[in-house]
């Protein structure tokens, strides 16, 4: 038998499928979309025993190199290893070159809205966003009010989550502005591959992603402090919140392959307004922190003051201008789910554009209309609360239970500025290994976007697909059981 | 009048720390008709004293001791001249401000308890309802050191009826946002003849109402009057949170001692 012998396509018309089109008499086999041809008739030619072979020899790589992450839960830490599919998604690069138009603006018009709001605050007074909804947002930050940073760029590194419907449009379901993680799968995924599947991988063009770590050290290179020292290059560090957060591996992961130096609250110190690591030989000056701690924990003197994590005195030294944080902290005013449902706004806002990528409709729970919608088509929608991410405060209403829904009804009723709705959406599917066979399951995809001016944001192709392992779940998180796919962008 | 200001604060502990951090909002606002003729802030042990401008106005100085040390003592010393009111006129407030004045904050969440109380007491316009809500601490609650710590709420205090000036202060805040009224909570000194130095007996607060098309009036429930010309402006803010006079942090094992001496003098 081979793997993909009983690949069911599902109901017709509610998914669409990533690798094959529904046959169209209805009873031929389904026919692999053009640019999967050649990745449907490998797998056509393997049996599931060598399939497995590949998929131990890939889980090889990830294991020896220690590629972990961590599940939070309400009982205790797990660590696992996190689950990645031999089949990769594969997208053509007419496709991909829109995806990246579309990213570009949405980049460039978040980080409009950024400078914006802690600013003049032009788009709140000319009423194109509800005053309630900005000043009002969990991660407004007022101490960032007034202060300037380099090439006016706040969300230097964005994560933005795209799905595709039914008929294979895509949407933005959101951006990721704060911390985002999961690069460093995207890069481990692509080394694995190229070991299991080297030949196929030669044959198909596929546009590196390689190169990553080298863009996002020039990116942050660059927005270096405007007045630091011109006699020497920036020196750039990542900020980790220590071994035992969950992305550890990927803080250590990307400052190795950048070549930068990897360190905690305590490796850095402040004096007179300047920001220095220690070393062994005395203190050596910092120009930029890719910082991978969140703004409640960066600096005690101005934040969250019973924390360990952070670097007292910090924040005034970005204040001053003698340190560039990235991402810039009150970045979360823009990738709060809210805020979320103004972005098309903002781009014709700011840009006088339409966008090029939708967004999935959003009600919100703030709006009286929108509540009484939600309250009342709870099994139906995807509730989610504003300021959770990684699948956290979510209720995906036909999964739900009636105790669930009612908990959920109760949260919006207290607190309706912290929840939004949107429809459930039938995620796209794509072929991927489940006990020994081929099966569809949900994906997404995960570019990352590195911004250094509003006029360079660069995206390298592809991203990391996520993959919800669960048979029919359509939650990909990763600490919900999802896993990752490779993602192959083609050359033209 | 012209008034001095010498605020001295002195920080001890009981072994050595280091890497001390601190931030002081201790320089008199240059608003509402007050005028800054000199301040200046010295640490000893010696701090390079840096200065930024926060989301409400206020000149905050800031600065790091990073030897090992058991003792920190801070001395502001400024000259000001207050007017015999304050003003500052302004037709309508920005988007920000009005939600800030308006919401509930750190100190003054919203509660029924503050819009109960507020309700019998609204007049026709805006100033005479603060005026109201303002008599009404001043003559329902008592003064009474020690009641409250640092960190009661505004609806504590309400239940409590008694406090101290940030305490009012808050509860008048409270009140008047319980009533769609703009309130602001401003820190800062009174001088009185009468008392000599006497522990910090000269750092006070109270509060502004907006009145719209009018400006910000500035009234003070715990003496139920108008900001007058004792009066001196350092900072102001949401509730006490936004304006604390110092914020610090400090690495070593060691239990801090603070201690504060305000003297004004009058020409």
């Amino acid at each position: 038998m081979t793997l993909l012998e009983h690949y069911a396509l599902g109901q017709p018309g509610r998914f669409f499928d990533e690798m094959f089109a529904a046959a169209a008499d209805g009873e031929a086999r389904p026919e692999a979309r053009p640019h999967y041809r050649e990745l449907a008739e490998q797998l056509q030619a393997l049996s599931a025993s060598a399939f497995e072979e590949r998929r131990k020899a890939a889980d090889q790589v990830f294991l020896t190199q220690g590629i972990t992450f961590t599940v939070y839960s309400e009982r205790d830490n797990i660590e696992r290893i996190f689950p990645f599919d031999l089949v990769p998604r594969v997208i053509p690069n007419a496709e991909w070159r829109r995806l990246e138009r579309g990213l570009q603006q949405r980049v460039v018009a978040l980080n409009l809205f950024l400078h914006d709001v802690y600013h003049g605050q032009r788009i709140v007074h000319d009423g194109v966003i509800p005053a309630h909804l900005v000043y009002g947002a969990k991660n407004y930050r007022r101490e960032m009010i007034g202060v300037n940073v380099p090439n006016n760029v706040y969300m230097h590194i964005v994560g933005t989550d795209l799905v595709r419907d039914v008929h294979g449009e895509y949407y933005v379901l959101e951006d990721n502005g704060r911390c985002p993680s999961g690069v460093s799968y995207m890069l481990e995924n692509r080394q694995a591959m190229k070991r299991v599947f080297s030949r196929l991988f030669e044959r198909y063009g596929v546009m590196p992603v390689e190169h990553y770590p080298i863009e996002l050290h020039n990116m942050l290179r660059s927005v270096a402090p405007w007045n630091m020292s011109q006699d020497r290059d920036p020196v750039v560090v990542l900020l980790t919140p220590g071994v035992f957060n969950s992305a550890y591996f990927e803080h250590s992961f990307l400052a190795r392959m950048m070549g930068i130096e990897i360190v905690e609250g305590r490796d850095l110190v402040v004096h007179e307004g300047r920001v220095y690591t220690r070393t062994t030989r005395g203190l050596r000056p910092v120009d930029v922190i890719y910082r991978r701690v969140d703004d409640d924990f960066v600096d005690p003197l101005t934040f969250k003051a019973d924390t360990m994590l952070g670097v007292p005195g910090l924040f005034n030294a970005v204040r001053a201008g003698t340190v560039t944080l990235a991402n810039a902290i009150g970045t979360g005013v823009a990738d709060d789910k809210a805020t979320y449902a103004f972005v098309p706004e903002m781009i014709r806002y700011y840009l006088k554009e339409e966008p090029v990528l939708p967004n999935v409709p959003t009600y919100l729970a703030y709006r009286d209309d929108d509540r009484r919608y939600i309250l009342e088509h709870l099994d139906e929608l995807v509730v989610k609360s504003v300021n959770e991410s990684g699948g956290y405060g979510m209720l995906v209403g036909p999964h739900s239970t009636v105790e669930q829904r009612t908990k959920f009804a109760e949260m919006i009723r207290h607190d309706p500025r912290n929840f939004i709705a949107q429809p459930t959406l039938s995620l796209s599917r794509h072929p991927t290994f489940l006990d020994g066979a081929l099966e569809g399951c949900h994906i997404d995809l995960r570019p990352y976007a590195l911004c250094s001016s509003l006029d360079k944001v660069t995206i390298v192709p592809g991203g990391l697909t996520r993959v919800a392992l669960q048979r029919g779940s359509l939650v990909v998180n990763s600490s919900q059981g999802g896993g990752s796919k490779d993602t192959w962008v083609l050359y033209d | 009048m012209k008034l001095r200001i010498e605020h001295r604060t002195t920080f001890t502990y009981d072994a050595l720390i280091s890497e001390a951090y601190t931030e002081m909002r201790l320089r008199p606002a240059d608003a509402g008709g007050q005028i800054v003729h000199s301040f200046r802030l010295v640490t000893e042990p010696h701090g390079e004293v840096l200065h930024y401008i926060d989301r409400y106005g206020a000149d905050v100085r800031y600065f790091d001791v990073l030897v090992p040390h058991q003792r920190l003592s801070v001395t502001a010393a400024s000259e000001v001249s207050t007017p015999a009111q304050f003003i500052e006129a302004a037709v309508a407030l920005s988007p920000l401000d009005e939600y800030d004045y308006l919401s509930s904050t750190r100190y003054v969440t919203a509660g029924n308890a503050l819009t109960e109380f507020a309700a019998v007491h609204v007049k026709s316009d805006v100033v005479a309802t603060a005026k109201a809500l303002m008599n009404a601490i001043y003559t329902q609650f008592r003064y009474e050191p020690g009641a409250t710590t640092v960190n009661t709420s505004a609806l504590e205090v309400l239940d409590l009826q008694r406090g101290v000036c940030q305490d009012f202060a808050h509860v008048m805040i409270g009140l008047c946002r319980s009533q769609g009224i703009a309130a602001r909570y401003v820190s800062g000194y009174l001088y009185n003849a009468r008392v000599a130095e006497r522990d910090d007996a000269a750092s006070h607060a109270w509060v502004d109402v907006f009145a719209p098309g009018r400006g910000w009036i500035s009234l003070d429930p715990t003496h139920n009057c108008a900001q007058g010309e004792e009066y001196v402006r350092l900072g102001i803010g949401r509730d006490y949170a936004d304006a604390p006079p110092t914020r610090g942090t400090y690495k070593g094992a060691a239990k801090e001692k603070l201690e504060v001496k305000v003297n004004v003098r009058g020409e």
